[in-house]
C-alpha cells in the first residue's frame, strides 16, 4: 500500500468506521461530558423547555423534566458503553440486529429526520444574528435571517471537517458560552420575578393538573432524551474507559441537558406571563437583558450554536459512513449539510415541533431497547467484531436479503405499540395504558421483550447466528503487544 | 472496488482479528460501584417525579 493510501486509511479511524484500539482513544470522561454538553445543551433545550413552561406550572414542570430525563438516561446511556467497549459506532453494531441493508435504510430514514435538530439550531443562530444586526439599525428580512441560519450550518461543516480534535477544541471554548447563556437567563428571570411569583404563574397553554397531563409532559421529555439515539455512539467510541463514557455521558446527555431544559421552562413560563409566548430564547434575552446584556447574550448564542453544529455534524457524518465507507468524509458532510440547509429553508420542523419530536421518539425508543437487550442480555456483552464487519464471511449480517427479520419484527412491534397508546399528531393518549407506561417507554419495552423472546427460539437463534457467531473467531494473527507498540 | 475501500477493509480485518482475540483488553468494565451509583440516581429521580406530581 502506498504511503498516501496508508495515511488515508489511518484517517478513517477518526473519520470513518474502522474500529479504534484502546491506545488510540482520545477522550476521557471529562472530555465526553464537555463535548456531549456542547451538543445537548444547545439552544433547542430552550425551545423544548419553553414548550414545557407554557404547558404546566413551574414546580411540576421542573421536577418532571429534570427527574424524568435523568432517570431515563441511566438506561439510555448504556448504549454509549457498547460503543466504548467495542471502539466502534453503534450503527456498525446494529448490523447484527437489523441486517446490513436494513441498518443502512434505518439510518437513512432516521438521519433524514434527525437533521431537523440542527435546522432548529441554525434557526436560533439566524434569529440571534438578525437581532444583533437589527440592533445596529439595519433591518433584516426573513430571507436574510434564513441566510444567516445557513451560515451556521456552513460554519459547523467547516469545523467538523477539521476532525475530532478540532471539535473538542471548539467545544471546550464554546461550552462555557452555553453555560453562560443559561445562567444569564436564569439571573435575568430571577432579577425580575421572585420564586413565589414564578411558582404562582399559570401556564398559557395549560395541559391540566391531572396525572394524565403529568404523564404527557413526561412523554415529551422521554422522547426528547431518546432522540439522541443516533449520536450515542460516535463520540463515546473514542472514550478511554467505560466508566468515563457512562458517567460522562449521563452528566452531558442526561443531567446537564435536563438542567438546561428546566432553565428554558422557567424562562418560557415567565415570559408567557408578560405576553411573550415564544420558544425562541433570543426573544427572551432581548426582552429581559435590555440592549447591553441582551445583545451580549445573542453573541454567546451565536457562538454556541456553531459548536453544536460542528459536534453534531461530526457524529452524524461518521455514523453514516457505514453506508459507503470509502466515501470522503467531507463529501458526506457536505451532502448532509445541504439536507440540513433544505430543512432550514423549509422551516416546517420549527412549526411542527411536537410532531417532529414524536416521529423521532417513535423510531428511537424501540431501537435503543433492541441495542441494550441484544448486547447486555442476549449476547451478554460478547460480540465478534469479525461478524459485525463481515470479515471472512461477507454475508455474516446479511440474514434475509440484508434484513434481520427478527430485529425488524421487534422494531415494528415497538412502533405499533407506540401508536396504539399515543397519537403524536394530536399529542393525546389513545388508551389508558399510556398513563402508566408512556408511549416511548412502552415502545422500548415491547421491542426489547419481543426481541428477547424471539431470540430464545432455537430456530431463530440459528437464523440470528447467535450460537455460531463465535465460531468465526479465529486465533488472533497479531498479538495485543503489536497493537500497543 | 476502489483502492481506498480495499485498504479500509484490510485494516478493518486486521483490527477485528486483534479485538476478537481473548487476550485483547478493552479496559475495565462497569462494576458494582457504577451499578450502585446508577441505582441511587434512579431512586432520587423517582422520588422527584412523585414529588412533582404531588406539587401539581
Amino acid at each position: 500500500m502506498s504511503k498516501n493510501m496508508d495515511t488515508e486509511v489511518n484517517n478513517e479511524v477518526y473519520y470513518g468506521i474502522i474500529p479504534v484500539f484502546k491506545n488510540e482513544k482520545l477522550y476521557n470522561g471529562m472530555d465526553i461530558f464537555i463535548i456531549l454538553s456542547g451538543i445537548s445543551i444547545a439552544t433547542w433545550c430552550y425551545t423544548h423547555g419553553g414548550h414545557l413552561g407554557t404547558s404546566m406550572g413551574l414546580a411540576p414542570a421542573v421536577l418532571n423534566t429534570f427527574c424524568t430525563i435523568s432517570l431515563a438516561s441511566v438506561f439510555v446511556i448504556l448504549v454509549c458503553v457498547i460503543a466504548t467497549r467495542l471502539g466502534t459506532d453503534i450503527w456498525v453494531y446494529q448490523r447484527t440486529i437489523l441486517g446490513k441493508t436494513g441498518c443502512n435504510l434505518f439510518l437513512l430514514a432516521f438521519f433524514f429526520a434527525t437533521w431537523g435538530w440542527y435546522a432548529i439550531n441554525a434557526k436560533v443562530f439566524g434569529s440571534s444574528m438578525a437581532k444583533l444586526i437589527e440592533a445596529l439599525g439595519i433591518n433584516v428580512s426573513a430571507v436574510g435571517e434564513t441566510l444567516l441560519a445557513l451560515l451556521c450550518v456552513a460554519l459547523g461543516w467547516y469545523v467538523a471537517c477539521r476532525g475530532p480534535v478540532a471539535v473538542r477544541t471548539t467545544n471546550k471554548l464554546m461550552v462555557p458560552c452555553l453555560f453562560a447563556i443559561g445562567f444569564i437567563l436564569l439571573i435575568l428571570v430571577f432579577n425580575r420575578w421572585s420564586l413565589a411569583e414564578l411558582l404562582a404563574m399559570k401556564p398559557v397553554n395549560d395541559v391540566g393538573k391531572s396525572w394524565e397531563s403529568y404523564v404527557l409532559i413526561a412523554e415529551w421529555n422521554l422522547a426528547y432524551l431518546f432522540a439522541w439515539y443516533p449520536s450515542l455512539g460516535a463520540l463515546p467510541r473514542l472514550c478511554k474507559t467505560e466508566r468515563g463514557s457512562y458517567w460522562g455521558s449521563i452528566a452531558g446527555f442526561g443531567i446537564t441537558l435536563a438542567l438546561f431544559v428546566c432553565i428554558g421552562a422557567v424562562a418560557g413560563l415567565a415570559m408567557s406571563s408578560v405576553g411573550i409566548v415564544s420558544h425562541d430564547p433570543t426573544d427572551w434575552l432581548v426582552y429581559l437583558g435590555g440592549p447591553v446584556v441582551g445583545l451580549l447574550s445573542l453573541v454567546l448564542v451565536g457562538f454556541a450554536n456553531i459548536s453544536t453544529a460542528s459536534a453534531g455534524t461530526y457524529s452524524h457524518v461518521l455514523s453514516s459512513k457505514i453506508i459507503k465507507p470509502d466515501m470522503k468524509y467531507w463529501q458526506l458532510a457536505t451532502l448532509w449539510c445541504i439536507w440540513c440547509g433544505i430543512l432550514v429553508c423549509w422551516g416546517g420542523i420549527w412549526d411542527n415541533y411536537t410532531i417532529f419530536l414524536a416521529i423521532i421518539g417513535t423510531m428511537a425508543a424501540p431501537a435503543i431497547g433492541l441495542l441494550v437487550t441484544d448486547f447486555y442480555i442476549v449476547r451478554k456483552g460478547k460480540v465478534s467484531m469479525k461478524h459485525l464487519y463481515g470479515v471472512d464471511d461477507p454475508n455474516s449480517c446479511t440474514f434475509t436479503g440484508g434484513f434481520n427479520l427478527v430485529g425488524f419484527g421487534a422494531l415494528a412491534a415497538g412502533i405499533i405499540a407506540y401508536f396504539i397508546v399515543y397519537d403524536p399528531f394530536s399529542s393525546a393518549a389513545r388508551i389508558a395504558l399510556f398513563n402508566y407506561t408512556t408511549a416511548t417507554l412502552l415502545a422500548c419495552a415491547v421491542a426489547s421483550v419481543t426481541y428477547y423472546l424471539l431470540s430464545r427460539i432455537p430456530a431463530l437463534r440459528s437464523y440470528m447466528k447467535l450460537d455460531t457467531e463465535y465460531d468465526a473467531v479465529s486465533p488472533a494473527q497479531e498479538t495485543v503487544e503489536t497493537v500497543t507498540e | 472496488m476502489s483502492d481506498l475501500l480495499e485498504g479500509i477493509e484490510e485494516e478493518i480485518a486486521r483490527r477485528a482479528r486483534i479485538i476478537d482475540d481473548p487476550s485483547y483488553d478493552p479496559g475495565p468494565k462497569l462494576d458494582k460501584n457504577d451499578l450502585i451509583g446508577a441505582i441511587i440516581l434512579a431512586v432520587v429521580c423517582a422520588i422527584g417525579i412523585a414529588l412533582g406530581y404531588i406539587l401539581m
